[in-house]
């Protein structure tokens, strides 16, 4: 945007009468109070997201006019989402919406599931939950046409990928993972998720470490927000189930993809006994990697209760 | 107007057979087409030797040549139009090899049909090597509908940007994924053409000389009640004889053969005296005689029939299944299963992850063309009960949701040697992620976590085999021993009756909370 002489005294003016009501220390506070981690918890999930979303700022601050939004559900497994191991329908409903209100151009929701795809999307709730909503699209992407090859520029181990190519076009992308453990992961939240953006996530089992690859990839992608959906989190059993869940009812959001992870396992007992930041390498690993900050200490985070 | 039946019935054929699907709703006769096929229903009765229910359609189409003749293969046979159509484009009005009444192989019919009832008394179902729905439904089936599907999605590709620019974006990323068949796709393929080719002697060459559901309705229609009559002014034209669609106009123009006419009702417009008619009447005058069976015939068709019969019966490995014999939730037991699938590929048109596939020698001769279940092509997903449901035969029953998850299709097995996670300690236990049942645990080692199969929460469906990451054979597959097959009752109980736990503990919410 341009910003002409005429809108930057209009600014200025602003400001000054902001400054002159308030005091220019009230606008400071503001700002520091904006929390990088917003976590809500009530009885409506899609109220939690909106009122985690809002807690930072609001969508207007990751969505702008005009945008193509790509949201990354958790759609992998042709089961009710009442198992917990996909993300809760309605929060993905809810955040589509608020993109919408906020100008986006097209909404797309998308992932490559591990059960069979049509099936998966449709048995999650994902694609149904998203009727009504004008240019909101829910689909998934398995054939390799859909695919684009990418190099990893930080990557370690992984030094090429086959990405969505609506993910590489998007002009945002959010990141809606389910919280839930995972055999060979230990946890799956955000930074796992992208294993449902590439065409062949086997390789990262059969070919180099699980571990290197999570945080590779996570290095490669930017997103603009992470919304984690821990409604029920599987605490163990995961990441298909039949799991133990715990009913968390909780929806949190933040912009830090390491940092989401680490709050992430702040939320349960995930296989059974809990895990430390230390016990899920690819966490520490992206850190290494500059994806973000696990020291959640640093971070200012709100835990709300919503009516 | 006839052709208008032809095609619209043709259609419906198509649409319901493209119907058949995961999220079939139940009420739609999707079958409709086998279930009123009188030569399948009289070889289920035969074979079972007691009353079938589902047989009553096929009998009460059977009894309607007593009033119309062989209407049947005239308005609505799937074959029969798809044979007319490729038969005008092929061959169009171009002369035959031989004349259009030439009857030297119309015994070949009812040869046929008398080796099928024979072998049915034996218990063994050959109907589905000559029977012209089954045909058209695997041909559909296996070939046509993958052809279909590849051409779709190379036009849908060519036009995904356009889709894009007007933002249909479900278009522009909708996928058609092509099923895959082997061997049988090829061969259905080989033999619709095969078919066609016999143009070059007569047209509808199948349906006069080989097509043994033809033979059975033809046995009726000799006492059709509505009959064709010829005034006496004939003036011998002869453009009855040539045009006839099914040759059944001698040289004399004013008799027919009911057996052989297909009601095609051509001949009436075609008299320019306007003096043909089709009208009811008890009269048996102005008739052909029907092909008979001499004796020769009869005692080599029985003969065949009894050597064919003995020969599929002949199963070394009846005593222990063959490996390959991974059936469809639901199969009947492997005997009873050979004896009722008719082999039209109805299955595996429903299945929507293309996991059944048309097996051709892997279970012997008996088991040519029947479903089997291919993991490593797609998993038995438990949201999913159609196969069952449109099987018209019921040689897989129609399994009700709360009943499929105990409708146990075999075990899976590990093999170790090949899993990345025990031979090469990496973090993989993708086969544990996508098992619906929880059947794979891990053993805690130093090297990290490694899976173990739980038999008696497996379900045999494959979601592990498909999903293994593995490169070619899967390290994980599912192997029929354990496999549930019941004529009748439910799985559940048996399941039990064998300790297995194939349903995740519940509470209010639907799955356990801390």
């Amino acid at each position: 945007m341009k910003i002409t002489r005429r809108d930057a005294l209009k600014l200025l003016a602003g400001s000054g009468v902001a400054a002159g009501v308030g005091g220019i220390h009230s606008i400071t506070a503001m700002t520091a109070a904006r929390p990088h981690i917003a976590a809500i918890t009530g009885p409506n999930p899609a109220a939690n997201a909106q009122q985690a979303i809002a807690a930072l700022g609001g969508i207007g601050r990751f969505v702008s006019k005009g945008d193509v939004v790509v949201l990354k559900p958790n759609a992998g497994f042709g089961y009710d989402p009442t198992r917990g191991a996909t993300t809760e329908p309605s929060v993905v409903r809810a955040v589509a919406q608020l993109c919408m209100n906020a100008g986006a151009k097209r909404v797309l929701v998308l992932d490559n599931p591990c059960h069979r795809a049509d099936i998966a999307l449709t048995v999650c709730g994902i694609k149904g939950a998203m009727k009504g909503l004008d240019d909101v699209f829910a689909y998934t992407v398995t054939g390799k046409k859909f695919f684009r090859k990418v190099a990893i520029p930080k990557g370690v181990g992984l030094k090429h990928q086959l990405v969505a190519t609506d993910i590489l076009e998007a002009d945002k992308i959010i990141n809606l993972p389910v919280a839930k453990s995972h055999g060979s992961a230990k946890v799956s939240f955000g930074m796992k998720n992208w294993m449902g953006v590439v065409y062949d996530r086997g390789f990262w089992h059969t070919d180099i470490d699980l571990n290197r690859a999570i945080a590779d990839f996570a290095s490669f992608m930017k997103p603009t927000l992470t919304v984690l959906d821990a409604t029920r989190a599987m605490l163990t059993g995961g990441p298909g189930g039949p799991g133990t869940l715990a009913q968390l009812n909780t929806v949190v959001a933040g912009t830090d993809p390491v940092a989401m992870d680490a709050f992430g396992l702040t939320l349960g007992k995930y296989g059974g006994s809990g895990y430390t930041v230390a016990d899920v390498p690819y966490i520490g690993m992206a850190e290494a990697l500059g994806v973000g900050s696990s020291k959640l200490d640093r971070l200012t985070i709100l835990r709300k209760e919503a009516p | 107007m006839r052709r208008g039946v032809q095609l619209t019935l043709l259609g419906l054929f198509v649409v319901l057979l493209g119907a058949t699907g995961w999220n079939l709703p139940g009420w739609l006769p999707v079958d409709v087409f086998l279930r009123i096929d009188p030569l399948l229903s009289l070889q289920a009765l035969l074979a079972s030797r007691a009353w079938v229910p589902a047989a009553g359609f096929g009998i009460a189409m059977l009894l309607s040549t007593l009033l119309v003749g062989r209407w049947f293969c005239g308005w609505m046979c799937p074959m029969g139009t798809i044979l007319e159509l490729g038969d005008d484009l092929a061959f169009g009005k171009k002369r035959r090899q031989w004349k259009n009444e030439e009857r030297r192989l119309r015994w070949l019919k009812y040869a046929i049909l008398g080796a099928i009832a024979i072998a049915a008394l034996f218990g063994a179902g050959l109907a589905y090597l000559a029977d012209p729905i089954a045909w058209i439904t695997r041909i559909f089936t296996t070939a046509l509908w993958p052809l279909t599907a590849a051409g779709l999605s190379l036009l849908l590709d060519a036009a995904r940007p356009l889709f894009e620019w007007l933002g249909w974006m479900h278009l522009a990323r909708l996928d058609i994924v092509q099923p895959i068949f082997g061997g049988v796709g090829v061969a259905s393929l080989a033999f619709l053409v095969f078919l066609l080719w016999l143009g070059r002697w007569q047209r509808r060459f199948w349906c006069r000389n080989l097509c043994p559901l033809g033979a059975l309705l033809a046995l009726g229609s000799r006492f059709s009640l509505f009959r064709r009559r010829v005034g006496d002014t004939c003036d011998h034209d002869g453009k009855c004889g040539r045009t006839c669609e099914t040759g059944a106009i001698p040289d004399t123009h004013t008799s027919y053969d009911p057996a052989e006419c297909i009601m095609c009702l051509r001949c009436v417009p075609d008299c320019h005296l306007s003096i043909t008619t089709f009208a009811p009447t008890l009269k048996r005058g102005q008739m052909q005689p029907s092909t008979d069976l001499g004796r020769r015939q009869s005692l080599v068709t029985a003969g065949a029939a009894t050597v064919g019969a003995a020969w599929l019966n002949f199963n070394p490995q009846r005593l222990l299944l063959s490996d390959a014999a991974l059936r469809p939730p639901g199969a009947l037991p492997e005997d009873a299963f050979l004896a009722t699938c008719i082999r039209c590929g109805q299955c595996i048109k429903a299945c929507p992850t293309n996991c059944l596939q048309s097996g051709l020698w892997e279970t012997g001769a008996a088991g040519f063309m029947t479903p089997l279940a291919v993991m490593r092509v797609g998993p038995c997903d438990p949201n999913c009960t159609a196969c069952g449901q449109v099987c018209p035969t019921d040689a897989l029953r129609p399994v009700a949701e709360h009943e499929k998850p105990w409708a146990k299709i075999g075990n899976a097995v590990l093999d170790k040697g090949r899993c990345v996670a025990w031979e090469q300690d990496r973090h993989c236990l993708v086969c544990d992620e996508n098992c619906p049942w929880g059947a794979i645990f891990w053993e805690e080692t130093p090297k990290g976590r490694r899976p173990v199969v739980d038999e008696a929460r497996c379900n045999g469906c494959g979601q592990c085999e498909t999903a293994c990451p593995v490169q070619g054979v899967s390290a994980i597959r599912v192997f029929p021993a354990g496999q549930i097959r019941l004529a009748e009752g439910s799985y559940q109980q048996e399941a039990q009756n064998r300790g297995l736990i194939l349903e995740p503990k519940k509470n209010k919410t639907g799955y356990p909370y801390e």
